[in-house]
């Protein structure tokens, strides 16, 4: 097996510049699926946040604080309907220090308002999205609701896109890897043409197919590697750079930094999937060229 | 060990082989003669499953290779150790490499591979030219590198195909002659030739070749 492995290392030093070609074709390949992996993953928690965050909020008349004996009895009937996940009153005092929290290097803003000014509200969310309709219809009739603010509209919408993306994701890889794929196949069946002579000595000296098709299995597989890896490095390095932009960007997802866990098994994945493309291309292109 | 019956092989309009029919028992040594384009290396070709017969049935090793399937060739072609008329050597290797290929063809350990090829270079008296490439020998070193790759994984038989056909006389006998010392060892030995200064001076067992067809067969001294 070593000797196997040293010889595709040989070939790969002999012909640097297909090697180069090759694993900066690959290179494309392995930034998008990173990047879009990174993105789906990215996504997902982003969908995630907001399906976790109160969906309903019911706003009643300002400065006028519910009696627990009508909280417990929305709670009730909202209950009753077994699509609540999540119920929280939050008083008008509450609003305040909320409010105050938010707009703490604001002293005007500070000035300006206090609980008096401030609605009561019922923040609601639903084991999923399709019983938000049954909660808000709930809410609806109760008394002295002044405001219903319903995210439904915007979980569905982020959803979609997370769909769309994770398609547009796994097509573009898709097409990327199948270019990958025809590239090796080219660089191998150039190798194996330029190596034919060879190749015919060792089928005379009663070597087999796989004996001489390994090194150039290995020697895809090494390209496929080695560009997962570089293709990793510098996704993971953009992304470092990127993140105090995007944190401030994405304040209330608790997105950023990526954790180092979570890259290493990123960077896990596409070493598989780089070997296995590499892997695949050389299968196909030995079995086409090396035919007994 | 060797059964050629009744074998022919064309090649277009051209007859390689013409109702060739010979045997050969295990451990002899065999010398093949003919001009060039009697057949010789045909029949080597054709032990090889290089080619296959027009017609006739040729048996090696109590195996008729016609029903040999394709996936078993590489494990025929270990049993025959060829040296063949333009080398075949692997220029990007040296003479060590080179040597050692059938041992690695076979699967065998590092070590034992590096100690079974330094035994045969040991042999044929190339120990010293080891870490050369055959860009940098004489002809007689080549064929010397070629006559230990054939029998360093202990074949059953050494197919000698022109050995000497482009050495000089004196390299010529040194190649002979480590020749029977491989015979001598138990090796089945055929060796292919067109000198018939050679086979004069080397009493052994004669099948002669001419335009394809056996002429002169079991002329054993």
């Amino acid at each position: 097996m070593n000797k196997r492995i040293t010889s595709s290392w040989q070939q790969i030093r002999r012909t640097p510049y297909q090697a180069i070609a090759a694993i900066m074709v690959l290179m494309l390949t392995f930034i998008a699926s990173t990047a879009l992996t990174l993105i789906s993953l990215g996504s997902v928690k982003i969908l995630q946040h907001f399906e976790n965050a109160p969906q309903v909020i019911a706003f009643f008349a300002s400065g006028i604080d519910l009696e627990e004996s009508e909280i417990a009895e929305i709670k009730n009937q909202l209950n009753q309907t077994g699509k609540l996940a999540d119920f929280k009153y939050v008083s008008t005092h509450e609003a305040e220090a909320i409010y105050r929290e938010k707009n703490q290097d604001d002293p005007l803003l500070l000035e300006l308002v206090n609980y008096k000014i401030l609605p009561p509200s019922i923040e609601v969310s639903a084991k999923t999205i399709d019983g938000l309709n049954n909660l808000k219809v709930v809410l609806e009739r109760q008394p002295g609701i002044t405001d219903i603010a319903f995210y439904e509209d915007i979980i569905e919408s982020l959803s979609r896109w997370v769909r769309n993306i994770r398609i547009f994701g796994l097509s573009l890889i898709a097409y990327l890897a199948l270019q990958s794929i025809l590239v090796i196949g080219v660089v191998t069946s150039l190798k194996i043409l330029h190596r034919k002579p060879e190749i015919e000595i060792m089928r005379l000296l009663g070597a087999s197919n796989w004996f001489i098709r390994w090194p150039f299995v290995f020697e895809g597989m090494f390209y496929g590697a080695i560009s997962a890896f570089i293709a990793w490095g510098i996704v993971y390095l953009a992304l470092l750079y990127a993140t105090p932009f995007l944190s401030l960007w994405l304040t209330e997802v608790a997105l950023l930094p990526v954790p180092v866990t979570v890259m290493a098994g990123i960077l896990a994945a596409q070493l598989i999937f780089g070997a296995l493309v590499g892997g695949l291309a050389t299968l196909l292109a030995t079995r086409r060229f090396l035919k007994v | 060990m060797i059964k050629f019956d009744k074998v022919s092989k064309n090649f277009g309009q051209t007859t390689a082989l013409n109702q060739a029919d010979f045997t050969i028992k295990k451990g002899e040594f065999v010398f093949l003669v003919g001009p060039s384009g009697a057949g010789k290396t045909t029949i080597l070709r054709l032990l090889l499953k290089e080619i296959v017969p027009d017609s006739g049935k040729i048996t090696f090793l109590d195996q008729d290779l016609s029903q040999l399937p394709a996936k078993e060739i590489p494990q025929l072609r270990r049993k025959i150790g060829s040296v063949f008329q333009d080398y075949k050597l692997l220029t990007e290797r040296t003479v060590f490499e080179n040597t050692a290929l059938p041992l690695e063809i076979n699967g065998l350990e590092r070590d034992k591979i590096k100690s079974e090829a330094a035994k045969v270079l040991a042999l044929v008296g190339l120990k010293n030219r080891m870490n050369f490439f055959p860009a940098q020998l004489s002809g007689g070193e080549l064929q010397r590198v070629v006559i230990a790759r054939a029998i360093v994984a202990g074949p059953e038989l050494v197919f000698a195909d022109e050995p000497t056909g482009n050495l000089d006389a004196g390299i010529s006998w040194q190649i002979v002659k480590l020749l029977k010392k491989i015979n001598d060892q138990g090796t089945t030995v055929i060796m292919a030739t067109h000198d018939r200064e050679i086979v004069a001076g080397f009493p052994q067992r004669v099948i002669e070749l001419k335009k394809g067809k056996v002429t002169d067969s079991l002329s054993e001294k």
